[in-house]
């Protein structure tokens, strides 16, 4: 304080700090054309840190020997052969096949029920803001929380809700759900659309503010049921952030193996295998990076064809 | 936010349908974490013997509490600072990434501005979680695994907040006083920091919002950067409770303190932050992510 106010008796010297003062230095800087890529500086250091260079750096490694185990030979150039050894892999179309089911039906039941509620909720009720807090905080919950919240309450012997399911009838004895084949990746897919179906709940909601109400008074007078209304009106009025949510999920859904890392590491057998749990498991459990690396390129490529085509066909849709 | 225009309120079949699917959501949600809040104050016992929803003792909690702060020389409350410093570095590192860069987007036309959009907007789908392993690999390049800076680094990065502030100052900046101020001499960084900066404040608080909670709560990319039990955060130090005590597993009686009531008691405390920051900042939260959602 006491130099800025000597700084503004005394007539502004230019003295050695006034050459180093990084604000006149920023300030002059701020009057060439290189003030734009600046304040882009910090931003573009990051994504190239964070996301170019390791996207990048993953293509490569899936042509490379890449065993941290085996120092000896690495980063040699080994061309298709991870690829080669994919398409021979069974357990890679395992994994193929149960990502392809995990996704699906967390994003139909998380789409669905999102919905309904956005619905539900979009029609102003007294007490509706409440409703909708107590609604949205949980997906606030950090996945490993919510992860083992949910394994704590399927629990085989202190479980909550076979307590509830036995009281109720519908179960004869306590069932540990994530210990059996036949049941561990529908309770998995369970979990994941009670943690993540407010996004679309959230997104919809967004979307249904930005529909104008005359459309809906149009309609009225027209004779249109409430049904009538959802699917001429609403859903079409949405399609585009209903394609941004899905889009965003599937990534999220392909991308991401923490809940189930949290609740099965793919077990049992491999009944709950997906593609990023395998590709995680050979460069963490076998410190294979090359063939981790090509899992992923596929999955990198895959989801990009699947956002192409996807905006493509919500695309025609609307022509 | 009472409507003048909503009519008075009756109730009706439709109406009814409404309120039952809420009601049905919120238990969905709602008992889960019932369950969770009350187990934390209960024993060991208790949660074997006594039915779901019952509430336990206060002195058990404080067992229960000291058990878990005080295990392994008060090791969770090192995961907690820790934690807090991650959210901390990453907040700030989003910060001063996504604030200037979305200024510069929405501010001026030079050439590259489509491109950066563009990349922009792909990095926003692209999780962190794809490239993982590659980051892994470069982190033990610059010799950055097992480090706070390593995953302050890693977890700083947040496209979103760069689209955020892009479409917030591409309709709030005030052109008129920005052109005034530059005809009364006003250099561009003045016009960032004393035009645009202030009136940036609800557009920090939200991409502080999103971040925090994302780096907070974030699980996979800690577990694969650090490998020292010293460096964990919570959600890290979370699974290895669990795994330690063999709360959900049945590892034969052992004489480690953590039990499932410690493990839950960890959970909360896990959440409660996230959960806190949230309720206060709702209202906020959800007309700020509104109108973002509603221009893009």
């Amino acid at each position: 304080m006491s130099r800025g106010r000597a700084m503004a008796a005394l007539p502004p010297p230019r003295s050695t700090w006034d050459a180093i003062n990084p604000l006149r230095l920023l300030g002059e800087l701020s009057e060439t054309r290189y003030w734009m890529y600046l304040l882009l500086l910090p931003s573009a250091l990051l994504i190239t840190a964070i996301v170019l260079f390791p996207t990048v750096y993953g293509f490569q490694l899936s042509f490379t020997e890449m065993r941290l185990n085996r120092p000896a030979g690495n980063g040699a150039f080994v061309g298709l052969k991870h690829y080669q050894r994919m398409l021979a892999d069974p357990i890679f179309w395992l994994s193929l096949r149960n990502t392809a089911v995990w996704v699906t039906f967390s994003i139909v039941i998380e789409f669905v029920v999102g919905l309904v509620a956005a619905l539900a909720l979009n029609r102003n009720l007294p007490g509706g803001k409440i409703l909708a807090v107590l609604i949205l905080v949980p997906y606030f919950l950090p996945n490993v929380v919510a992860g083992n919240m949910w394994a704590l309450m399927l629990d085989s012997r202190v479980g909550v809700i076979n307590d509830i399911l036995v009281r109720i009838g519908l179960l004869h004895e306590y069932k540990a759900w994530f210990a059996d084949p036949n049941t561990a990746m529908a309770t998995a897919i369970f979990v994941e659309a009670w943690h993540s179906f407010p996004f679309f709940t959230l997104l919809i909601m967004a979307g249904l503010k930005g529909i104008p109400a005359d459309l809906y008074k149009a309609a009225d007078i027209d004779g249109a049921g409430a049904f009538a209304q959802l699917r001429l009106i609403t859903l079409p009025m949405l399609r585009t952030i209903i394609a941004a949510a899905v889009i965003l999920r599937v990534i999220g859904l392909v991308n991401s193996p923490d809940l189930l890392l949290i609740l099965t590491q793919g077990g049992p057998g491999r009944s709950t295998q997906v593609l990023s749990l395998y590709a995680f498991q050979n460069a963490y459990s076998d410190f294979n990076f090359g063939y981790a690396g090509a899992l992923s390129v596929v999955m990198f490529v895959l989801l990009m064809l699947f956002a192409w085509a996807y905006i493509r066909l919500s695309k025609v849709n609307q022509d | 936010m009472a409507d003048a225009r909503t009519p008075p309120f009756r109730l009706n079949l439709g109406r009814f349908i409404v309120y039952a699917v809420l009601l049905f959501a919120v238990c969905f949600y709602g008992i889960p974490l019932l369950w969770l809040l009350l187990a934390g104050t209960r024993s060991q016992s208790s949660l074997f013997a006594d039915p779901p929803f019952t509430i336990g003792t206060w002195d058990m909690f404080i067992a229960t509490w000291n058990n878990l702060t005080t295990y392994n020389n008060f090791q969770i409350v090192s995961w907690a600072a820790n934690s807090l410093i991650y959210s901390v570095g990453g907040v700030l590192l989003a910060l001063v990434a996504s604030i200037p860069a979305g200024y510069a987007l929405a501010a001026s036309e030079f050439p590259g501005r489509k491109l950066i959009l563009v990349v922009t907007l792909i990095a926003m789908i692209t999780p962190s979680t794809a490239v993982v392993l590659p980051i892994f690999l470069e982190m033990n390049l610059l010799g950055l695994n097992n480090s706070y800076a390593g995953l302050i680094l890693a977890s700083g990065f947040f496209p979103f907040g760069v689209y955020l502030t892009y479409v917030y100052f591409s309709t709030s900046l005030p052109k008129g006083v920005m052109d005034s101020a530059r005809v009364d001499g006003a250099n561009r960084f003045e016009l960032f920091t004393r035009i645009a900066l202030p009136l940036a404040r609800p557009i920090v608080a939200l991409v502080a919002f999103f971040s925090f909670i994302g780096i907070w709560s974030n699980y996979f990319l800690a577990f694969v950067l650090l490998s020292d039990d010293k460096l964990y955060n919570l959600p890290v130090g979370l699974t290895v409770l669990i795994s330690t005590s063999g709360a959900l597993s049945n590892l034969p009686a052992n004489d480690v303190p953590i039990k499932k009531p410690e493990v839950i008691l960890a959970a909360i405390l896990v959440i409660l932050p996230v959960l806190l920051i949230f309720i206060v900042a709702q209202r906020f939260v959800r007309s700020g992510t509104l109108s973002g959602a509603e221009k893009g």
